[in-house]
């Protein structure tokens, strides 16, 4: 940490305040890169996801609500409603996924067996490499919990969520240490799978005052 | 025509098309608000402009729709840093805009096909991606600590580049009262610094 170290070695007060500057910028610039991408989302309709793939879902919903249409009207128009919201709860899902900061802190203390593979697992995670990441944490002889979530969290991030919900299945097996991370990683996954009623179950997990409470509440409503 | 005549009707008053509909007094009230960290006003104006400064990137460079998304946002904050440090004037912004959405783009690029550091020009060090959210992330701890008068006096002055006079006219203070609560914030941050880096080690 360069310029925290330095803030803390220095007594030259103008060195000090520009490293302080500094900091804060990049703090606050991702405060407001996080809000503007929702604002950007919910105000404008613009999103960093392609428009075609975006197409591609609604095309997805256009034929499901032509087959609705043949059973009645009345249905055709529940569908309509339920489909719209399952693309705003996916949208919503996405955004929260991505305007997240993922930072892997390095082996949990104590522990001295950093295989290769967990290394490079580590460095390809905080690249934001998690293709890579994932391949190196899978390839872990005797994976910690630690390694299984971040192995959830890279398959998340690379949109491969079977693998993700396995990898997450297999963390909590291993305790309750992860386990408000788990509620909201899985259901945000589910939900990306396109598993609303189980994301349903696992947003409903998510009890006031754990982590992203609020979020989970904004979710429910949308899907 | 006398020469100064002809000075007057060269000096044609930029329009406000040219600056996405602002004034020159919108211009600067705008400009205020960004110091005191208002972000209102420039975010109805600029994301206003992002998705059409998306098209523009898309066409100009053939750019991918993600990049361009990163491209443009990244724009819109160095827009606001370099408003608060007062170095663009009232002019052409419409066409200053697009062009450093492209230099962005065209900075992220190269990015992309080096690996290793970034420099933070204003101290000459270099940082990876990697330590900057690490610090992020720390400071944001530490940040959670702070009151909210230590919260606003800090954001103004290192954020909003506000001077320490200008704070203490606004809160009707002291400059020497500012400047004492300025280190005292300064000083709690340190102290997260410092019992968290001992922690780690």
């Amino acid at each position: 940490m360069k310029r925290i170290d330095n803030i803390l070695s220095t007594d030259a007060s103008k060195l000090q305040d520009q490293l302080f500057k500094s900091i804060i910028k990049d703090k606050n610039d991702a405060e407001f890169r996080q809000k503007w991408i929702q604002v950007l989302y919910d105000k404008h309709g613009v999103s960093k996801k392609p428009a075609s793939k975006i197409k591609s879902i609604f095309g997805i919903h256009m034929i499901r609500m032509i087959a609705a249409a043949v059973i009645g009207i009345g249905l055709f128009a529940i569908a309509t409603i339920y489909l719209t919201n399952i693309n705003k709860a996916e949208h919503l899902a996405e955004a929260y996924i991505y305007e997240q900061v993922y930072i892997h802190p390095g082996s949990v203390k104590g522990v001295e067996d950093a295989t290769i593979n967990r290394i490079l697992a580590i460095k390809a995670f905080n690249n934001q490499d998690y293709k890579t990441a994932a391949q190196y944490f899978s390839a872990i002889d005797t994976p910690t919990q630690q390694d299984a979530y971040y192995n959830g969290l890279s398959f998340l991030l690379n949109k491969e969520y079977a693998e993700a919900l396995t990898q997450f299945a297999v963390v909590q097996e291993q305790g309750d240490r992860y386990q408000q991370e788990i509620n909201w990683y899985m259901a945000l996954t589910l939900l990306l799978d396109g598993q609303n009623t189980a994301a349903v179950k696992a947003l409903q997990k998510i009890k006031e005052g754990e982590w992203n409470y609020t979020e989970a509440q904004k979710l429910l409503k949308s899907i | 025509m006398s020469k100064s005549s002809l000075i007057a009707s060269l000096n044609v008053q930029p329009e406000p098309e040219k600056n996405f509909g602002l004034s020159p007094d919108d211009f600067q009230q705008m400009l205020e608000d960004l110091k005191r960290n208002d972000t209102a006003f420039f975010e109805r104006v600029f994301l206003k402009q992002f998705e059409e400064t998306m098209r523009y990137l898309k066409r100009e460079c053939g750019s991918a729709h993600d990049d361009a998304y990163d491209a443009v946002m990244d724009t819109m904050l160095e827009l606001r840093y370099r408003f608060v440090e007062g170095k663009l004037k009232y002019g052409n912004l419409r066409f200053l805009f697009t062009q450093m959405v492209k230099q962005s783009y065209f900075r992220q690029q190269k990015q992309f096909s080096t690996v290793g550091e970034e420099a933070i020009p204003d101290l000459g060090i270099t940082i990876s991606k990697e330590e900057r959210n690490e610090e992020i992330a720390l400071l944001t701890k530490a940040w959670a600590n702070l009151g909210e008068k230590c919260k606003s006096l800090l954001t103004w002055h290192f954020y909003g580049n506000m001077k320490l006079k200008e704070i203490a006219e606004q809160e009707d203070k002291t400059p020497i009262s500012i400047r004492k609560q300025k280190e005292r914030c300064l000083n709690k941050l340190k102290d997260f610094f410092s019992n968290h880096l001992n922690l780690k080690n």
